[in-house]
C-alpha cells in the first residue's frame, strides 16, 4: 500500500456528516470529540458537516446515513453510526498509521 | 390534498393505467416488488421517462447500480433518459455506496444524509416524483428489524412531507412468497405492485399483480405482461361483460348461420367456433374473414396451425380465394407456430398488429395450438390477455378451438365461456359412409338464437347451414308436447349446458327446475318437492351425480322413487354400471340428441326404473 503524505506526517483528516435534530448525530459529535481529545488535535483533525446545510457535499461523498464519519486522508473508509463503539474509530485511524498514545 | 380522494399520476405503461384505474397515487408511496430479473427497474425507468415528459421532474435515486448503468438500460429501451437528463427534465442521483473501502456500522444511525440530499434536489429541480431503486439495497447490510422498520417509516414519512410521489423498488425472494425480503415496506405504502417472472414448463411467463391499492378500485389477480423493445406492456381489462357494447350486427360469412343468429354477429363480439378436426372450423373462419374483407373492413387472420402458403392454398381449393383481398390490403394473414414464439411475444405481436393495421376483425385459428404450447394457467392468462386486448380496442374476433368428436362440454375451461359472446359448436358423424357435419349455436349473448342443431354442408366457395331435417324436424314435431305436464329437475353445473337443456325440455312441454350443484339440487328438492324426473350431470363441482342420486335413493322418502337419468361424458361399460348402481334409470352420453333425450325421459317417466333403458346409449 502506498503511503500518503498525511500518513507520513502522522495526522488524519475526518469529516463527520450529521443531520440536525438527530439523536444519533448528536451522540456521534460528542463521542468523536472525546475520541479525538485522546489522540490530540495535531494528529486527528475533524470537521462536522451538517447535511441539511451542505447537501451537495453529502452528495459528493455519497452519504446516505447520518451520522457517517469519512476518512478524508489516506485510503477511503467510512463509519456509519453514533460512534459509541470507539474501537471502530481506533481501527479507522490505524489505517493511516495513527495509534492511541496512552 | 383531500384524504378521501386519491389523485393519480399516469404511468404511461401500456395497460397499467387501466389496471390501476388511472395510475399510481399522487403524493403517496408505491412499492414495486419482485425477484431479481422481474423488470422492476425497467418499469420504474419507463414511468420516470413518462413523468419526465409530463413535467414532473422525476428524481431517480440509483442505490443498486450507478446512474450511468440505469441510463443505459433506459436508453436501450427507447426511453431516452440521457436526452431527458440533458434537457433538465429528470435526474438520476448517485446513491450507490462507495465501492472501495470498508463501511463499518458502529451504533445508531438514521437516513438523514439521503433525505437531506433528496430534499435539496427536490427543491432545486422542483421534482414531483422520487424513485428509489432499490430500498433493499438502501438497507443493506440489513439493520435489526426494529431499526429497519423505523428507518423505513422515516423515509416514507419524509417523502410525504416533501409532498412528492414516491416509487420504491424492493426485492422479493420468491415469486409467490413474502412480498419483500425486508418484510416492512408494504405496510406504509399505499400501493403495492408485484412483478413476477416464472418459468412455466419451458416458457417464461411474466405477470403483474396489484397486491394492494389503498382507497382505490383496481383490477385484482395476475395479469400477463411482457418486456418488449419499448419496455413493459401489460394486458389487463375486465374479461366478462353483460352485453356486447353495440347492437350493430354483421354477417358471419355463412348465410344460414346468420339466420340462426337472428341476423348475424354483434359488431365487436368474440365468437368461439369449437369442433373436432375436419368439422369445418377453418372454413367458417375463412368465410368470416372473407366476408369482413369483402365488406371493405380490415381483417387479420392469425393461423397457428399451418404455414401461410398452405392455408391460402386450402382456401383457394374450397373456392374461397383470398388473394384479391390480400392484395387490396384488406386482409392480412400471419402464420406462426406458438411453440416457436413465446406467448408474451405472441400477445405483443397481436397488439402491435391491431395498433398498426387497425383491423375490424381478428381471427385466431386455433387457440388450441396455444393451449398445447403452454400450461393451463399460461393458456388462461393468454386468453384473458387476448380478450382484454380485443375488448379494449373494440374488435370483433373469431377464435377456433379444437375439441374431440362428440366432445364433453365440461372439458371446456369456464373462462372461455366468460370471454366469448357467442359459441358455435361443430361436429360430425358418419352416416352410411358419409360424413355429416353438424352445427349448433350454443350461446349468443344478448340475442335470440336458434338452438336447434343444423347441418353444415360444405359447398364450393362456402358453406350451407340448413335446418337438419333428418335430425331436428321429426324430433321437433314429437317434441312439441311430448313431455307436457312433466316436472323435470335439471342438475348441471355448466350454465350454458344447463340452459340449452332447459330450453329443449321447455320446448317439449316440460316444466323445468334447475340446480347448478348437488347442494343446490337438495335445496331445490327440499323447497319444491319431488319432480317427475331428475336429469343429472355426473361431474358436478361439489359432489358427483352418482353420490347425489345414491343418497336420494337411500332417503326412503318420495325422492327415492323419482326416475333419474344420468348425463355424462363417459360411455364405458363401467360407467354405465356405476350409474345403475347409484340408482339411475338411464345413462346418456353427451352430447345427446334431443330426440333421444326426450324419448329416454318419456321411457323412464312411464316405467318405474326399467333396467333395459340403460342400453339406449348414444355417443361413442
Amino acid at each position: 500500500m502506498d503511503e500518503s503524505a498525511a500518513e507520513r506526517s502522522g495526522s488524519a483528516r475526518l469529516v463527520l456528516y450529521v443531520s440536525p435534530d438527530s439523536h444519533a448525530s448528536l451522540k456521534a459529535r460528542t463521542n468523536l470529540a472525546a475520541i479525538v481529545e485522546r489522540y490530540g488535535p495535531d494528529r486527528v483533525r475533524f470537521e462536522v458537516c451538517d447535511v441539511s446545510r451542505e447537501p451537495l457535499r453529502a452528495e459528493q461523498d455519497r452519504i446516505l446515513y447520518t451520522p457517517t464519519l469519512v476518512l478524508k486522508s489516506g485510503p477511503p473508509a467510512w463509519i456509519v453510526g453514533d460512534l459509541s463503539d470507539r474501537g471502530a474509530v481506533a481501527q479507522l485511524l490505524r489505517l493511516v498509521g495513527i495509534e492511541e498514545t496512552s | 390534498m383531500k384524504l378521501t380522494e386519491v389523485t393519480k399520476l399516469t404511468t404511461g405503461v401500456p395497460g397499467l393505467d387501466r389496471l390501476t384505474h388511472g395510475g399510481i397515487p399522487e403524493g403517496r408511496a408505491t412499492l414495486v416488488t419482485g425477484r431479481a430479473g422481474t423488470g422492476k427497474s425497467i418499469l420504474a425507468l419507463q414511468i420516470a421517462a413518462h413523468l419526465a415528459g409530463q413535467g414532473m421532474q422525476p428524481l431517480v435515486l440509483a442505490v443498486e447500480e450507478p446512474p450511468e448503468d440505469l441510463a443505459v438500460t433506459g436508453n436501450t429501451l427507447g426511453f431516452d433518459l440521457s436526452g431527458l437528463i440533458d434537457a433538465g427534465k429528470m435526474r438520476i442521483s448517485d446513491a450507490t455506496r462507495p465501492m472501495s473501502g470498508p463501511v463499518v456500522v458502529a451504533g445508531e444511525y438514521d437516513l438523514g444524509g439521503l433525505l437531506h440530499r433528496i430534499a435539496a434536489t427536490v427543491k432545486e429541480t422542483k421534482a414531483r416524483v422520487v424513485i428509489l431503486d432499490s430500498v433493499t439495497a438502501l438497507f443493506s447490510p440489513r439493520p435489526p428489524q426494529e431499526l429497519l422498520r423505523s428507518l423505513f417509516f422515516q423515509l416514507v414519512h419524509a417523502l410525504r412531507e416533501m409532498d412528492v410521489t414516491a416509487l420504491m423498488l424492493a426485492e422479493a425472494e420468491e415469486a409467490h412468497g413474502a412480498l419483500t425480503t425486508l418484510g416492512v415496506e408494504d405496510y406504509v405504502c399505499d400501493m403495492v405492485l408485484v412483478l413476477r417472472n416464472t418459468v412455466d414448463g419451458e416458457r417464461r411467463r411474466r405477470s403483474i399483480e396489484i397486491n394492494k391499492y389503498r382507497r382505490s378500485a383496481h383490477y385484482k389477480g395476475e395479469y400477463p405482461c411482457t418486456i418488449t423493445s419499448k419496455g413493459l406492456a401489460i394486458f389487463p381489462m375486465a374479461v366478462g361483460r353483460a352485453l356486447p357494447s353495440t347492437q350493430d350486427r354483421y354477417s358471419s360469412g355463412a348465410p344460414g348461420l346468420d339466420t340462426m343468429l337472428a341476423g348475424g354477429l354483434f359488431r365487436d363480439s368474440i365468437v368461439i367456433v369449437r369442433g373436432p378436426t375436419g368439422s369445418g372450423k377453418t372454413i367458417l373462419a375463412g368465410l368470416y374473414a372473407h366476408a369482413g374483407a369483402s365488406r371493405g373492413e380490415r381483417v387479420v387472420y392469425h393461423g397457428f396451425e399451418e404455414p401461410q402458403p398452405m392455408l391460402m392454398r386450402n382456401f383457394d381449393r374450397i373456392g374461397l380465394p383470398m388473394d384479391k383481398l390480400y392484395e387490396k390490403g384488406l386482409l392480412r394473414v400471419i402464420c406462426r407456430y406458438p411453440e416457436s414464439t413465446g406467448l408474451e411475444d405472441l400477445l405483443v405481436m397481436l397488439r402491435d398488429g391491431i395498433e398498426e393495421f387497425q383491423p375490424a376483425l381478428v381471427v385466431l385459428d386455433s387457440i388450441s395450438s396455444i393451449e398445447h404450447a403452454t400450461s393451463q394457467k399460461g393458456f388462461r392468462q393468454f386468453m384473458i390477455g387476448v380478450a382484454s386486448m380485443l375488448r379494449e380496442t373494440g374488435r370483433g374476433a373469431l377464435l377456433t378451438q379444437n375439441v374431440r368428436v362428440g366432445t364433453d362440454r365440461e372439458a371446456e375451461p369456464p373462462f372461455l365461456s366468460t370471454i366469448s359472446d357467442a359459441i358455435v359448436n361443430l361436429d360430425y358423424e358418419m352416416e352410411r359412409n358419409t360424413l355429416r357435419r353438424t352445427l349448433r349455436v350454443v350461446k349468443m349473448r344478448g340475442s335470440e338464437h336458434d338452438v336447434r342443431p343444423a347441418r353444415l354442408v360444405i359447398t364450393r366457395g362456402g358453406v350451407r347451414v340448413e335446418p337438419d331435417v333428418a335430425l331436428a324436424s321429426p324430433a321437433e314435431e314429437q317434441l312439441a308436447s311430448s313431455l307436457s305436464g312433466l316436472r323435470v329437475l335439471v342438475v348441471e353445473d355448466f350454465a350454458d349446458a344447463r340452459e340449452s337443456l332447459m330450453a329443449l325440455l321447455t320446448r317439449a312441454g316440460a316444466r323445468t327446475m334447475a340446480a347448478g350443484s348437488a347442494t343446490e339440487a337438495r335445496q331445490v328438492l327440499a323447497a319444491d318437492g319431488a319432480p317427475d324426473i331428475i336429469v343429472c350431470d355426473v361431474g358436478l363441482a361439489d359432489e358427483d351425480g352418482y353420490s347425489l342420486l345414491a343418497s336420494l335413493r337411500r332417503s326412503g322418502g318420495p325422492l327415492a322413487r323419482v326416475p333419474a337419468v344420468a348425463l355424462t361424458a363417459w360411455g364405458r361399460p363401467e360407467d354405465r354400471e356405476r350409474s345403475t348402481a347409484a340408482g339411475f334409470e338411464a345413462h346418456l352420453v353427451k352430447p345427446v340428441e334431443p330426440a333421444i333425450l326426450v324419448s329416454t325421459l318419456l321411457g323412464v317417466a312411464r316405467t318405474a326404473r326399467p333396467p333395459d333403458l340403460s342400453g339406449r346409449i348414444v355417443g361413442p
